[in-house]
């Protein structure tokens, strides 16, 4: 049986560690006083932060003892996985590689959001022990995996887009924000890494669609969204890099990739209900 | 501060090499130019390239919202749909990834790619001994990003290949039959067909025994379960489907078991879901009732007073167990209300406790084992379908994911590690 308290924890230190980022953008930094009580707010949120990621691994690791396998089986437990990865990769830009870049309070929601959702579903009724025939096999593991680490990036260059159109739209809000150059490089940068495991997250899904079902490509609506995907991205990269695009135009082109990677991971679900399609794909 | 992309590109290799790449490295087509000039153009323009990768993400759109065919809205129509606008059926968007004009915008996608990349690469080879030594880890990403690119239209070369000399065809076996391979000079036998299942009575698994047969020689034996295809001279078998023989009447061979549920001591009243005269505090279970095309035989019993369920499911795969499951909540079946306490798969003759409840099982006739069927009772027999599938652009296909993984890797980790300071 899952334990709830450890993802509510969860909630709870994701929803201070916001809270905590939100309290240092509003904050000015004219005075001493607020300088130093912007950078209290900054520790707090980076510290709830790396908690947040400590109990969702924590959660991780006690959902494989449970169930004796990874977390990637069906669409909650693609959804645990991805609170952590998109909190993981969140914490590796900011704490690790770059800590001006004060992204906290615009990606950070995202995994907020999630860790609610999984908190609140029946486990016991949605997670089955076993799964099903198809899914028994190691490239669901290398499918998934990549699909985390893939939408995880996008998840972080969405939040420095919207960054981006904040400083553009609002030049007030410009101050508080690093500077446009250097989120426009590490939006960018979130998305190649992205790209590159979109596409072994595709490829893999294609040499696994093979092997179980004996066509590696069938126009499945899972399968067409992630492609889709991976054609807004391409066009993001080359945009960017032979056509030279940059701020708002680059920026507005991350966020429409982004809702096309939340669509693809559960807005296809709706819909193959709504348009009676039929899709193999079960999260 | 990190350079990023377009600078490395620009700026580097760019200022460096003259023009290997700029950005609006290229216009539209001027009108002076000959036709076919400004087609060859417009092609290897990447204006056209981007509107061509936008316009293959919109329509593949397309194909999610509407029900999707190979006989298009006819098609559909076959299958029950009944709305549908001939209108759109004309424009191909109840079939829309096999519609002339689709094919027709991927196919522009891949020679503009094909273009684009081949034009870079001659700027590549020009500028070559021209390189820098500053240039030099700029132009692995340049060389990665190109093998990239043509390893994305070795896919294309993979996928085209396929189409035209692949095959793709169902093998319906019943056990015990042989039938020859549709395209092939070879047989396939159904030896035997088994489902397996998991403790809470979910499918686990199902497995094709079959024998290759050449010339009338058995030439290979391999057991074909789900993502474990058979390989055989450029064939492979799928496992794809499964079922009970539709003649299949008799009994399945097995025993039939003694339930008796207490609770403190106590007996407590069942009642069976399939077989109203079983009804009582001690009851004898046949199991009867079968699942649709599966040889797995269920029976429900309930418990009124407690508000329980039980459900054992019995399989002659494993005629010494009985999968139990005791579900709490009144109404029967595994939906929204009910509660699962225990699922697992038992001896026939265990004794089983769960929370106040002891079950207890006695297997009535404990010789109709595995080895023991006897004759009396009518062997189940089952078929297994079986999709065969050649494909002789799988090994391009495959080789073209490698090269676009590694190139794409390579490209986009050596700014994002190596070029951020």
């Amino acid at each position: 049986m899952m334990n709830m308290g450890l993802l509510w924890a969860a909630v709870g230190t994701l929803g201070v560690a916001t809270l905590a980022y939100l309290v240092q953008f509003v904050i000015g930094d004219k005075e001493a006083a607020e300088r130093s009580r912007r950078r209290w707010a900054g520790w707090l949120g980076s510290v709830a932060a790396i908690i947040s990621l400590v109990l969702l691994t924590v959660s991780v690791i006690q959902f494989v003892t449970i169930y004796k396998r990874l977390p990637l089986g069906t669409f909650v437990e693609t959804a645990l996985i991805m609170a952590w990865g998109f909190t993981l990769v969140y914490l590796a830009a900011e704490v690790l590689v770059e800590r001006r870049l004060r992204a906290g309070l615009f990606v950070l929601p995202l995994p907020l959001l999630l860790t609610i959702y999984i908190a609140v579903q029946d486990w016991e009724r949605m997670v089955p022990r076993h799964l099903m025939p198809a899914l028994q096999s190691y490239w669901l593991q290398v499918h998934v995996a990549s699909a985390m680490v893939a939408y995880s990036s996008f998840a972080l260059s969405f939040g420095l887009a919207v960054m981006i159109l904040l400083s553009e739209r609002l030049p007030g809000l410009a101050a508080r924000l690093p500077q446009e150059r250097s989120l426009n490089a590490w939006a960018s940068k979130a998305v190649a890494l992205g790209f590159v495991f979109e596409t072994i997250m595709l490829l893999t899904g294609s040499v696994w669609a093979q092997y179980a079902w004996g066509r590696y490509w069938g126009w499945d609506p899972k399968e067409t969204w992630a492609l889709i995907t991976w054609l807004v991205y391409a066009f993001y990269l080359h945009a960017r890099t032979v056509r030279a695009w940059k701020g708002r135009r680059l920026a507005w082109t991350a966020v429409v990739g982004f809702a096309v990677v939340i669509f693809t991971w559960f807005g296809v679900n709706w819909l193959t209900e709504f348009v009676k399609l039929r899709s193999l794909h079960t999260y | 501060m990190a350079r990023d992309y377009e600078e490395l590109y620009q700026r580097e290799i760019g200022r460096q090499t003259g023009a290997l790449v700029s950005a609006n490295e290229d216009h539209l087509p001027s009108p002076e130019l000959n036709s076919l000039d400004r087609l060859h153009a417009l092609l290897t323009s990447t204006s056209t390239a981007l509107f061509l990768i936008g316009a293959v993400a919109a329509t593949s759109l397309l194909g999610t919202l509407l029900p999707q065919h190979p006989g298009g809205l006819e098609g559909l129509r076959g299958q029950g749909y009944e709305a549908g606008s001939p209108l759109l059926d004309a424009f191909g968007l109840y079939d829309v990834y096999r519609a002339p004009w689709f094919v027709l915008l991927l196919g522009l996608l891949m020679v503009s790619a094909l273009l684009c990349t081949l034009k870079r690469t001659g700027r590549l080879l020009r500028a070559c001994p021209r390189l820098g030594r500053r240039a030099r880890r700029k132009r692995i990403t340049f060389i990665a990003s190109l093998v990239a690119h043509y390893s994305m239209l070795v896919v294309m070369v993979g996928i085209l290949l396929g189409s035209v000399a692949g095959l793709s065809d169902m093998l319906y076996l019943p056990e015990g039959e042989m039938a020859t391979v549709p395209g092939a000079d070879f047989s396939v036998r159904l030896d035997r067909a088994e489902e397996r299942y998991n403790p809470d009575g979910s499918v686990r698994d199902w497995y094709s025994y079959v024998t290759v047969v050449e010339d009338g020689q058995d030439v290979k034996e391999y057991v074909i379960e789900v993502n474990h295809p058979l390989q055989h001279r450029g064939f492979a078998f799928y496992q794809s489907e499964f079922g009970l023989m539709p003649d299949q009447t008799g009994p399945l061979p097995l025993s039939p078991v003694r339930l008796q549920v207490t609770q403190d001591g106590q007996p407590l009243q069942m009642i069976s879901m399939f077989d109203a005269s079983q009804t009582g505090e001690e009851l004898d279970l046949v199991f009867t009732a079968s699942v649709p095309d599966s040889p797995k035989k269920i029976e429900v019993i309930v418990l009124p007073e407690e508000g329980l369920q039980l459900w054992l499911s019995r399989y002659p795969t494993l005629p010494d167990k009985v999968g139990l499951r005791v579900l709490e909540g009144e109404a029967v079946g595994m939906g929204e209300d009910a509660e699962t306490l225990f699922a697992e798969e038992v001896d026939t003759t265990a004794t089983v406790t769960v929370g106040r409840l002891v079950i207890e099982m006695e297997d009535l006739d404990p010789d109709l084992g595995v080895e023991m069927i006897p004759e009396a009772f009518e062997q189940p027999r089952f078929w297994s379908g079986l999709r065969v599938v050649k494909n002789p652009g799988l090994p391009l296909i495959w080789l073209g994911f490698m090269g676009m993984s590694l190139g794409w890797a390579v490209v986009f980790s050596l700014p994002i590690f190596g070029g951020a300071k």
